[in-house]
């Protein structure tokens, strides 16, 4: 079956292969460079997520490619629509800011008073297509913190990102991607 | 050269160069496409009771009830690159220590042109609390009605994201007061009627 393309190999040489998985691993290495590029333009642990679920719709569905930033001086209003992260969740999630209560930070003992920095806020979110807000999902948060979110959706692209939605269902797809991928750096030609 | 592997190749390159065109065309347009929408809000009673808080049954909090009627014509808004129209209701105001508040009492989404003229009288959707848990000294409170523009590709550029407040200062920006001392009169009034 590959008995062709392993003549093919075995004629090219070992340098020949050596400079494919150097050619692979630059690719590699590029397409970090790019994620972690724009995460730090954006200010954002990562700038580019995908919807994993329906509580935004009809605004967004499950695999559209949300963009997001972050930046650091900029406060958040009602109607954004933020990711945020709670301790405690695997996974981001995409919701619209509900409430606003700027220059308040929780103190000790749960208590919310009048913060000196202006830049804290406490926030509450709701999805478009949930009934009520998300306090249930903050794992025992009662508010939102600046540092829990990771960005806010700038930009978007409709059902591009189905494929990490597929391959986070089928993890088999992830390896065979990958695997079709270094197969394909390893024989081919040019 | 002039196989189906590089055929297969050509064509999907030029079709999603073409598809990617034409998205960053529609994106671009929209940004050129701003409108100003008229609406107004006002503000028909404002009342506060207290209540059991969400998560602690011991704990008392206030709760403000609205009673609103909103009139706006969004149909400017609909372009080609309109997906839907997020429009709310918010009420925002600072309380004693400093702390400015911004409270969505109500929203609706609009996906058609046909729906976009918007007449509605409601009562707020969401509970409208305050942080100290009190609506006592709280001064007025701003209500706005303000909307969001979902665009169906690419970019949702800031303009275009975030709408601003419909309405002229004078009709669309009402402020009231809301008067613990009243309510608690009114509960009173409710508890001897009762008795």
């Amino acid at each position: 079956m590959f008995a062709d393309e392993l003549k093919t190999l075995r004629r090219l040489g070992f340098r020949h292969i050596l400079l494919q998985i150097l050619n692979f691993a630059s690719v590699l290495a590029s397409g970090l460079t790019i994620w972690k590029g724009l995460g730090l333009i954006t200010n954002s642990e990562s700038p580019i997520v995908v919807v994993l679920s329906g509580s935004m719709e009809p605004a967004f569905y499950r695999g559209d490619l949300l963009f997001l930033t972050n930046p650091a001086n900029e406060k958040y209003h009602t109607g954004d629509i933020t990711v945020y992260k709670v301790p405690g969740a695997d996974i981001p999630i995409v919701h619209r800011v509900l409430e606003t209560h700027d220059g308040a930070k929780i103190a000790r003992g749960r208590s919310i008073v009048a913060s000196s920095n202006s830049q804290d806020q406490l926030l509450l979110t709701k999805g478009d297509n949930n009934y009520i807000d998300d306090i249930e999902l903050y794992q025992g948060l009662e508010w939102l913190q600046r540092r829990h979110i990771i960005g806010k959706v700038r930009g978007f692209l409709p059902y591009v990102g189905y494929v990490t939605i597929a391959m986070n269902d089928f993890p088999q797809l992830k390896y065979a991607l990958l695997g079709g991928l270094g197969l394909l750096a390893l024989i081919q030609r040019e | 050269m002039h196989t189906i592997y590089s055929r297969i190749n050509n064509t999907s390159a030029l079709l999603s160069t073409c598809l990617m065109c034409l998205v960053g065309a529609i994106a671009v347009s929209s940004y050129f496409m701003t409108t100003d929408p008229r609406g107004t809000i006002g503000v028909a009673s404002i009342q506060v009771f207290p209540g059991n808080a969400r998560r602690y049954v011991n704990k008392q909090q206030d709760f403000a009830f609205l009673h609103f009627n909103v009139s706006a014509d969004l149909t400017p808004l609909f372009n080609w690159n309109t997906k839907q129209l997020f429009l709310y209701v918010s009420a925002e105001y600072t309380n004693p220590q400093g702390i400015r508040n911004d409270v969505v009492i109500w929203d609706k989404i609009v996906r058609r042109k046909e729906d976009a003229n918007i007449t509605i009288t409601s009562r707020n959707k969401y509970t409208f609390r305050e942080l100290s848990s009190t609506f006592r000294n709280i001064p007025p409170a701003h209500y706005s009605l303000k909307y969001n523009v979902m665009p169906y590709s690419l970019a949702t550029f800031h303009s275009n994201m975030k709408g601003g407040v419909l309405g002229s200062p004078s009709s669309g920006r009402m402020t009231y007061r809301m008067s613990y001392k009243v309510v608690i009169g009114f509960l009173g009034g409710l508890l001897f009627a009762g008795l």
